[in-house]
């Protein structure tokens, strides 16, 4: 498929926003709500390459741009949680809580990802969402039977991405499985248990099922190079997990 | 065995490129913006930009810059602080 040139997308858009302008404004106000979708037209366009640029620069300005995006709406997030947290003394917003937290998490990922690597993402992934959700047991219920029961959930996941640096099939089996068996049980707790909501499922489930299918597809495999052999590349996992606990 | 999987080079954040695309510009007949954009297939605000070294260009466009003068990367561009 050929590239979308600029001045197409450019009409399509012009075309796109006045018809659900004038809907919007004739038959519903609701029908404003497909032009949200034009914010990531672009962007999304450029990742499936399907949207040829003019050149390189315009690329990173648009980069650029959806950076300085991503940080307005962590600042907007961020004040509407502390606001309601700290403040109001109160629960803070679920859609406050959803930003900040899937934003950044995807942010981190993406980080990893482009950085360092499938594997490496899928480690990170892991540790941080098994480690911030072992520290959310500990500091709820305590060592209690309970709290042991929950953190050793925790502690399980953090085990499989560390297993998936060495043996990634039976890592990313692992995590994809409690990422699917997560996803199960809060579909299932849904209608008994009504304090779970989605921020919580989103946070705990799609990660967990992430790491697993990165895991799952791995990296592809580097050109041989002098020195580099199975051992030394077994040896790796090591280091990588180090390297990501130092920072 | 000191393979290294990520070398790592350290290039100082803020370190200017400098370099000399408006006056060759003119030394080849007077060459217009709009003229070299053409011939890089880039937008004449990306000429303009490297211009005043608002954008330092990727080391691909670099050459193809490099190659309309008939020059060397480094006779069009230049680190800033180097003789």
């Amino acid at each position: 498929m050929s590239p979308i040139k600029p001045r197409t997308l450019l009409v399509g858009v012009t075309i796109y926003a006045a018809v659900f302008i004038v809907l919007g404004i004739v038959v519903n106000k609701y029908l404003f709500l497909p032009l949200i979708g034009l914010a990531f037209a672009r962007p999304v366009l450029r990742e499936f390459q399907t949207l040829a640029d003019r050149d390189e620069r315009q690329t990173l300005v648009s980069y650029r741009s959806s950076h300085f995006a991503f940080l307005v709406a962590m600042l907007i997030a961020g004040v509407a949680f502390l606001k309601a947290g700290i403040i109001d003394d109160g629960e803070p917003p679920q859609v406050a809580t959803f930003i900040l937290f899937v934003g950044l998490i995807v942010k981190f990922a993406s980080l990893v990802l482009q950085g360092r690597g499938r594997r490496r993402a899928a480690l990170g992934i892991g540790l941080v969402i098994g480690g911030a959700w072992l520290l959310f047991s500990l500091a709820s219920h305590g060592f209690s039977a309970s709290g042991l029961a929950e953190s050793s959930i925790w502690i399980a996941v953090i085990v499989s991405a560390c297993l998936g640096m060495r043996w990634p099939k039976l890592g990313g089996t692992l995590l994809l499985l409690a990422g699917l068996a997560t996803l199960w049980f809060f579909v299932l707790a849904w209608s008994t248990w009504p304090d779970v909501n989605y921020p919580v499922l989103l946070l705990v489930s799609l990660p967990l099922t992430l790491a697993g299918i990165l895991f799952l597809i791995g990296d592809p495999k580097e050109p041989a190079v002098d020195g580099d052999d199975e051992e030394s590349r077994k040896d790796e996992w090591s280091r990588d997990l180090k390297g990501l606990l130092n920072g | 065995m000191t393979y290294k999987r990520n070398p790592v080079t350290v290039v100082p954040m803020r370190e200017k490129v400098g370099n000399q695309v408006r006056r060759l510009r003119f030394l080849h007949g007077e060459m217009t913006q709009e003229e070299l954009a053409g011939r890089l297939g880039v937008a004449r605000q990306t000429v303009i930009a490297i211009e005043k070294g608002k954008y330092n260009p990727s080391v691909a466009l670099a050459i193809r810059i490099a190659r309309v003068f008939g020059l060397a990367v480094e006779e069009v561009f230049h680190l800033d602080g180097d003789a």
